[in-house]
């Protein structure tokens, strides 16, 4: 983000602070799509994303006051979605889903396997196995070492970006990522050996 | 100073000056190493695998955060931005008045024509002393005459 853009980003701010909603809906507009990647990556469901989408961005309304533009208003938004997403996680947890529920998490999850370009048969089979794999695996990590993962292999943030939007130190960032690799080559070290 | 857990994932993502790395790396056992080729293998693959979903409908967000912020800061005010326009609505409402205004002093200005004369329904206020208005149909074909405060006409008043 340019200089400009920071300006532009800072003054919608300021005027959604007072109480502009029009400025605020400018400022959904720029960040609502990777607030929903991230949303998703750790959800893994469509609906749930949006549901964290619409409530990160009504947490951020109601906290504008405090955002002192430390850190970027991005990092800021990834981090309420990263936390409001670990929460869910966590409810999810403490009532497991029901079999219907995760046969629609997998149809959604290979609806989104769009190849770019034409594939056999198969490669797509083989692609959708290692998606699902991916994702077993995925779900297997804790919710903040998922969030680690997501936010470094996926989004490619730096341990600083991550470590302000999950809210811990830069060393907490490192060694959850070590972890949670460790984790997941675990769970997909025949994967990677028939591969 | 970092364990060995902080230093490990630096190395793997290329966070480590050379200095660092030489040293690390002399460390380092033969299985880590593999391990870590390995990982490489494997971020590649996730990168693929998890790819993220196009956001479905994302104006209905849009709409639905707004609607929840105007429900719940029911009292919250709203400041539009400055527009370079009036709104269509003061356009409308500025037309019609003017319109009527127009149509108001028409009425009072206009010179008044004899009944009969050709034209639309017509009302003249007559040059007589009991305050009479005719109402004219088109062609002349028929007349109404109202006459205020008068009980009958004298024979001698007449039409002009």
């Amino acid at each position: 983000m340019g200089s400009d853009e920071r300006a532009e980003e800072a003054e919608l701010v300021e005027r959604s602070r007072r109480g502009d909603t029009h400025a605020f809906d400018a400022l959904i507009t720029t960040h609502r799509e990777r607030v929903y990647m991230i949303a998703q990556h750790i959800l893994r469901n469509n609906e749930e994303a949006l549901d964290v989408t619409q409530e990160t961005f009504l947490r951020a309304w109601k906290n504008l006051a405090r955002f002192d533009g430390a850190a970027t208003l991005g990092s800021w938004l990834s981090r309420i979605a990263t936390n409001a997403s670990i929460d869910l996680v966590r409810r999810r947890n403490a009532h497991p889903q029901t079999e219907f529920d995760s046969a629609l998490m997998s149809i959604d999850a290979a609806s989104r396997t769009t190849p770019s370009q034409p594939a056999s048969p198969a490669d797509s089979l083989d692609r959708a196995e290692i998606r699902e794999r991916f994702q077993r695996a995925l779900d297997t990590l804790s919710p903040d070492h998922r969030a680690v993962i997501v936010l470094k292999e996926i989004e490619d943030l730096s341990y600083q970006e991550i470590a302000d939007s999950v809210g811990c130190s830069i060393g907490t960032v490192m060694s959850r990522l070590f972890y949670a690799r460790k984790k997941l080559q675990n769970e997909l070290r025949d994967l990677h050996e028939e591969l | 100073m970092k364990n060995f857990e902080e230093r490990y994932t630096a190395w793997l993502d290329g966070e480590m000056d050379d200095r660092e790395r030489e040293e690390f790396e002399a460390a380092l056992d033969a299985d880590s190493h593999q391990e870590a080729v390995e990982w490489q293998r494997l971020r590649g693959l996730l990168r693929e695998a998890v790819q993220p979903a196009p956001m479905p409908h994302a104006d209905f967000v849009n709409s639905q955060v707004l609607a929840s912020i105007r429900r719940e800061f029911p009292a919250q005010p709203e400041s539009r931005p400055a527009r370079g326009w009036l709104p269509v609505r003061w356009l409308a409402a500025a037309g019609v008045f003017l319109l009527a205004l127009a149509a108001g002093l028409s009425f009072l200005v206009l010179p008044q024509r004899e009944i009969g004369a050709p034209g639309g329904r017509d009302s003249v206020a007559l040059d007589t002393k009991f305050g009479a208005v005719a109402f004219a149909a088109p062609g002349g074909k028929g007349t109404v005459l109202w006459v205020n405060d008068a009980g009958y006409i004298p024979a001698n008043e007449g039409l002009k």
